[in-house]
């Protein structure tokens, strides 16, 4: 009968395990080559976000540049207690709330408050733009721009 | 005295050989895939070297976009020449690769509602006003004071394959004469 060595067959075996501890170490290096491309897509979606948000502030401000005694009124209606319907209104325009389908898809929301300076003697609006933006790889950002406008009150003719 | 089975020693003789042979043989084998897969990970890492270089330069030309005066900014789709600060057309990067910048610029009509405040009745309280003071809700139309200002850049990948990023914004005209 044939006698039987117990080491045969064991370069098969370290070879074998070396080659796993290969593949093993590939595959992993795989995995940080795909985390690594998806990082850079989120640097595009933080800078989308960003730049979306700033740009519906701007119209904000234009609004209450152009428009600022309806607001005073408004905000002031609300914090007498006397009602929210006029300080909806002005919030309410399509184009400060809204949503873009591009590359990308954004929902957006703004809201003018006004801070109690003086009693209101002041008038220190305040701009809080809320934007939502979904990429198409399914990452979702969320920015909020806050802009704080303050002016006199100063009636025409004094 | 010594005894020395010479049928076992050659057992193991013989076969050391052919398992250093299919053991070689195995190893060259799972380190084809493993060099590909090296060769694949410098790719993606220029790869993305190029995607970054793009993200910055839209960045930075939307930065200096914001920061141009309104009535500097020009009007039409796909602008590609350059003005001011702002860098259009084709421009080369430090990298070697040429990227593709364009412009598109239009103004967008926007409609401002309020509820005017009648503030000569005799019941009218500058402190404390009431919704009945307000009027209906009127609407400021304006045609030419918000730029949308979308920024597209391309390149080329795998020699003909056309990337590109893009990002939007506007651009309101604080200048504008408040009526």
């Amino acid at each position: 009968m044939k006698p039987i060595n117990s080491k045969s067959g064991m370069a098969i075996v370290l070879v074998m395990t070396l080659t796993m501890g290969l593949l093993i170490l590939g595959s992993s290096y795989l995995k940080s080559i795909s985390q690594r491309s998806n990082h850079n897509t989120i640097e595009l979606g933080s800078i989308q976000a960003d730049l979306l948000a700033e740009g519906i502030t701007q119209i904000a401000m234009l609004k209450l540049k152009e428009l600022p005694g309806p607001l005073y009124y408004a905000a002031l209606c609300k914090a007498k207690g006397n009602g929210n319907g006029p300080l909806d209104t002005y919030s309410g325009d399509a184009v400060l709330n809204g949503a873009i389908k591009n590359e990308f898809s954004a929902k957006y929301s703004t809201t003018f408050t006004m801070l109690p300076s003086k009693l209101y003697e002041d008038m220190n609006a305040k701009i809080t733009v809320v934007l939502n933006l979904s990429r198409p790889d399914g990452r979702d950002y969320e920015r909020q721009i806050e802009r704080t406008v303050s002016g006199a009150r100063k009636l025409s003719g004094k | 005295m010594l005894n020395i089975n010479h049928s076992n020693t050659k057992n193991r003789e013989g076969i050391t050989l052919p398992e250093i042979i299919v053991a070689t043989l195995i190893l060259c084998l799972a380190m084809i895939p493993i060099a590909g897969l090296m060769g694949y990970g410098g790719k993606a890492t220029l790869k993305d070297a190029r995607r970054i270089t793009a993200i910055q330069m839209l960045d930075k030309t939307m930065r200096n976009l914001l920061s141009e005066p309104f009535n500097e900014i020009p009007r039409g789709n796909n602008i590609v020449k350059s003005f001011n600060n702002v860098s259009l057309g084709d421009i080369k990067a430090s990298n070697g690769v040429t990227y593709s910048v364009k412009l598109t610029s239009q103004y967008v009509t926007t409609n401002f509602d309020y509820n005017p405040v009648n503030v000569h009745t005799a019941t009218f309280n500058e402190t404390s006003p009431k919704p009945a003071d307000f009027g209906s809700v009127e609407s400021l139309t304006l045609t030419d004071s918000v730029l949308r200002l979308s920024l597209t850049i391309s390149w080329i990948e795998e020699k003909s394959k056309e990337v590109q990023v893009s990002a939007l914004t506007y651009r309101a005209n604080f200048s504008r004469r408040t009526i």
